[in-house]
This record gives structure tokens, sequence and C-alpha cells, in this order.
């Protein structure tokens, strides 16, 4: 089971341009609201016509522009769940599901009505109407209506954004043990990283209607190349930056020289470094160590985030850096901690070269 | 006293609505799935009933109807008169409480979330199920409400009436039309006692429209 999407459209503020194939995986989309990653879905699924290019879903073309081929979103074999779920509101969630199955013969239909209710836990809500149910039974329904109309490719847009955020755990657990029995390719949409590296093992990254990554979870966790990439997997220390030589890098926004582990690529012009990898400087190490003043701290639930400056003799920083301590302490502060100095070190091994805008 | 006009008012009223209703449902799907300036052309069209004054639409009736007109000469070939006959009140009354009951169905579709459709859609339904199985039940509550007002405004119905139907007791004499006669006549008693009975008529035939509309908020 296989899908290849290769599109443009002109939408009101830029252009979609996305292009990928993705065969018998979870594949999860991460960009920011209003990236075009619902849109996407919408070509894919044949609510909304692309401008040119093709979609084919295991070797069916379901659309191509050159061709003059426009499958109807009827013949197309895509499920898509909406974030709203769409159910039908005036029938109950047993009719939901059955109309789907309204071409079965009627025993065929209630034993599959009845496996599909079984298997996601809904048989006890089968005659009552969506507005009564909870956003994760009305969830619950929307899947198994798309389930027994045997998609060859899953899409599911923002799934927990309409959740409860003490529920979306559970569902979300919920959701990977139900689409693991599913054979086809999912496209998982999201503006939350968390929930595409949890479920996803490839992801591509929109930004603006282009494709700013796309690779495997882990890679682009661990080495994002672009700004825009950077960012949406929430990097919180971005800055803009420039070569001196092959093995330095210049960031006058945090005030610093930089030494690099590895030779710095063309076209290089931002750094990052993830919170967390900031760290103490041990005795006698000099590499990317300065003396940072603790400008301001704050508690969270079970991490300590600090905002570093220079010490004025050190160097002047424009944007201050930010780093995590993990571990809960005392939420208030003396004030002697802050302003404290401390000699910190920017590990070369961590640090993330960019190209960006 | 004679009570025709009241039975005359009702069975025209009850024509008019069946057959404006039909042919609103399925001017008001039509619509919604036309391209917008199409869209906004021909919904003008459907709308000018409502605004024109009944006198302009008796006229187009009659020049349509007329006796010389090619349909009228067409349907006295086949033995029909449309001109002074209680048919003509059945479609003054109708043309009139189209708008009203098209614009009212055309509402409560556009106000169903286009994603449900999309969905509908996906998951393989056609188009015709998804008008019966879907659309029409999600805008029952606003196809009662265009019923009722289309009834409503073809009770009232006189001027376009009036012209086209003429005021034949027993045949054409709607209740509007009975209390104009009855005045030009200085019956003032039985022209109040037809102003007091279509008010109450009225009133309760929109009173369960405005509980259909608690009921829903």
């Amino acid at each position: 089971m296989s899908l290849e999407v290769n599109i443009t459209k002109k939408l009101a503020h830029f252009t979609l341009n996305v292009s990928f194939r993705t065969e018998n995986e979870c594949l999860g989309l991460l960009g920011a609201s209003g990236c075009g990653k619902s849109i996407t879905l919408k070509c894919i699924a044949g609510i909304v016509q692309p401008d040119s290019g093709f979609i084919v879903i295991n070797g069916r073309t379901v659309f191509d522009s050159k061709r003059k081929i426009n499958l109807p979103p009827q013949k197309r074999r895509t499920g898509l769940l909406f974030q709203q779920y769409a159910l039908f509101p005036t029938m109950t969630v047993r009719e939901n599901v059955e109309i789907v199955l309204r071409h079965r013969a009627k025993p065929q239909r209630k034993q599959e009505t009845d496996k599909i209710l079984e298997k996601l836990r809904l048989c006890e809500f089968s005659r009552q109407k969506p507005s009564q149910l909870s956003g994760g039974q009305q969830q619950r329904v929307a899947i198994a209506r798309m389930l027994v109309s045997s998609p060859e490719v899953i899409m599911l847009d923002e799934p927990f954004s309409a959740l409860d955020s003490f529920l979306r755990l559970a569902v979300e657990t919920e959701l990977a043990e139900i689409l693991s029995s599913f054979s086809g390719t999912i496209l998982f949409v999201s503006h939350n990283r968390d929930e595409i590296y949890r479920l996803c093992r490839r992801m591509l990254i929109l930004q603006d209607g282009t494709t700013a990554a796309f690779g495997t979870t882990p890679e682009i966790f661990c080495h994002p190349e672009t700004l825009a990439a950077a960012r949406l997997i929430g990097i919180k220390n971005i800055a803009p930056a420039f070569a001196v030589n092959i093995r330095k890098i210049n960031v006058p926004d945090w005030g610093v020289i930089l030494e690099t582990n590895q030779d710095i690529p063309d076209g290089t012009n931002y750094v990052a470094i993830r919170a967390h990898h900031i760290r103490e400087a041990q005795t006698d190490e000099t590499v990317n160590c300065f003396n940072f003043n603790v400008a301001r701290k704050q508690n969270e639930p079970f991490r300590v985030q600090e905002m570093l400056t220079l010490t004025p003799e050190s160097g002047q920083t424009k944007t201050p850096l930010i780093r995590f301590i993990s571990g809960s302490q005392d939420p208030f502060f003396s004030s002697q901690e802050i302003h404290t100095v401390r000699r910190l070190c920017i590990p070369s091994s961590h640090l993330i070269l960019l190209k960006g805008e | 006293m004679d009570w025709s006009p009241l039975f005359i008012s009702l069975k025209t009223s009850i024509c008019a609505t069946i057959i404006a209703f039909l042919f609103g449902i399925i001017s008001a799907r039509l619509v919604i799935g036309l391209r917008k300036r199409v869209k906004a052309v021909l919904d003008v069209v459907l709308t000018l009933p409502l605004v024109l004054p009944p006198t302009v639409i008796g006229f187009i009736l009659l020049l349509i109807f007329g006796w010389n007109s090619p349909v009228g000469q067409l349907l006295r070939k086949i033995g029909v008169r449309i001109v002074f006959s209680w048919e003509a009140t059945v479609i003054a009354a109708t043309v009139v409480a189209f708008p009203l009951i098209y614009r009212t169905i055309r509402a409560s579709f556009e106000q169903i979330e286009p994603s449900v459709l999309d969905a509908a859609r996906t998951l393989g339904l056609s188009e015709w199920t998804i008008f019966w199985r879907i659309m029409l039940p999600m805008a029952l509550p606003g196809c009662a409400a265009g019923a009722i007002l289309g009834f409503a405004r073809a009770l009232g119905e006189f001027g376009a009436t009036l012209m086209i139907a003429g005021n034949l007791p027993k045949r054409t004499q709607t209740i509007p039309v009975a209390i104009w006669s009855a005045a030009e006549g200085n019956d003032m008693r039985t022209a109040l006692i037809w102003v007091l009975l279509i008010v109450a008529i009225s009133f309760f035939i929109i009173l369960p429209l405005n509980l259909l509309g608690e009921k829903r908020t």
C-alpha cells in the first residue's frame, strides 16, 4: 500500500508545494497552523482540487492534472478523520456506521457494524446521537465509520486538538493501538511535535506550503537542517550566525564565537542548541565555555528554566540563552541565586548548524 | 354569512405551500451547488417575487396564462382555462410563497458544516444519499420554518390573486379578496370578521415558528 503525492496549489498567502512518497507506515506531517497541512489532506481525499501535479494511491492515479484525471472523493478510498469529527448529527452512532455499509446485505451489515462497535467499545452508545457523547467517544465513532469504509489510506487531521488535555494521552494510546491493526498508509497531521515523535517513524515538516524537512523522525529531531525544522521541533535557542573559518562560527545575538566539531557547511546562517544541552563547564574545560549571569529563573512543573546572558566582562548578549535543568526546586528563589555567575559550556557536539530563510 | 372564502383560502394555501415547498427544495439544492456568480444571479431571480409589487406578479402571470398568450392558447386547446379559475389562486399564491420557502431552506442547507458533507463523500456516499439521508434531515427545522412562512404568505396573498383569479364568490374569492370586496361594498361588519379571523389564523401559524427556534438554540 503506497501513496505518492506531488501537488501544487496557489493559496491566499503562499503556494502549497508538497511532494512525498510513503508506503505502509505512519508518516507525520508537522507544521504550524495554516501551513497547508489540512489542505494537503483534503487534496488527497479529493475535497480540494490542486492546481497541478499528481496523486497516486497504490498505483491508482486518483489525480493527474496533465492527464486530466480527477476522481471524486467517493472513488478514492481514502479515510479522512476531521478535526471536529464531522459525524452525522441526526443519526445514532449505529446509523453513522451503517450508512457507510448501505450496499451490503442486511445481516452482513449488522454483523460488520456490531464488530466495529465492539472493537471501539461503542456498543453501549449505539443508540445515542453524537451530541450526547464526549469528545473521545465521538472520535471513536468517526474512526469506526472510517474503518468500515475500508480505506487504503488513513488521514488524521489534528486528531487530539478537540480533546481536553488530560484525555489526550489516553486517546493517543488507544488510537495507536487501533491504527496498529491497519496495514495501509497513515498520514498523521499535527502541530504538536511530541505527538509526531511518539506516533510516526518518519515525518515531513511543512513551512508555508513547502517541505522544510523530510526523513526519519529521530534523525530530524536530532539533526534538523533548516531553520523552520529547528523551530518546529521545539529548539529553544536559535540565532543567526556566520562562519569565521571552517570550524568557528560567530553568533552576534549571543555575543559568542563557537567552535564546531565538524566543518561548517556552505550556506550555514543559523545555529541552535537545545536548552537542556547547555551544561556546567568542567574544571579546565575551555572550548565553548563562557561566564554567564542568570538573568531570570523560572520554575516549571518538573524543570527549572534559566535565562542566561554573558557577564559584562565576557561580552554582550542580545538574545538570552535558555537552559533547562531537570528536577523541581522551591518555586520561590532567593534573589541571590539570580545574578550568580556560572561557567557554562555550549558543547560543540550538540551544536546544530542550520540553513535559514 | 358565507364561509366559502375561508375554505378556498385554506385549500389554496395548502396546495400552494406544497408546490412551492417542492420547488423550493429542488431550487435550494441546485443553487448551493453553483459557482458564486451564477449563484448570485439565479438567487436574485428566485427572490424577485418577494420584493416585486403583487400587481407586477399578477401582470406577468396574466401575460403567461392570458387567453392570447402561447401558454394560454395551448391550455385552451386541451380545455383548461387558468384565468379566473380556482387554479389561478393557487398559481398566484405559489409564486409569492416560493421565495420565502426557497430562501429559508437554502439558508438551512448552507448552515450545514461543510466538513460533514466532505466526510460523507470520503466515506463513499453518493450525492443522492448525502442529500436525502444527511442534508434534508439536518435542514429539517429550516424546511419546516420555510413551509410555515410560505403558508402564511400564501394565505395573505391578495394583489396577484385579484388580477389573475378575480373576485368570483364561492370560486376564487379568498379571505383577503373577501375583505376588500366587503369593505368596497361598505359591509364593514363582514370585513371585520374576516380581518379578525385571518389575524388569528396567521398568529397561530407563526407561533410554532418561534417555538421551533427556541428549541434549537
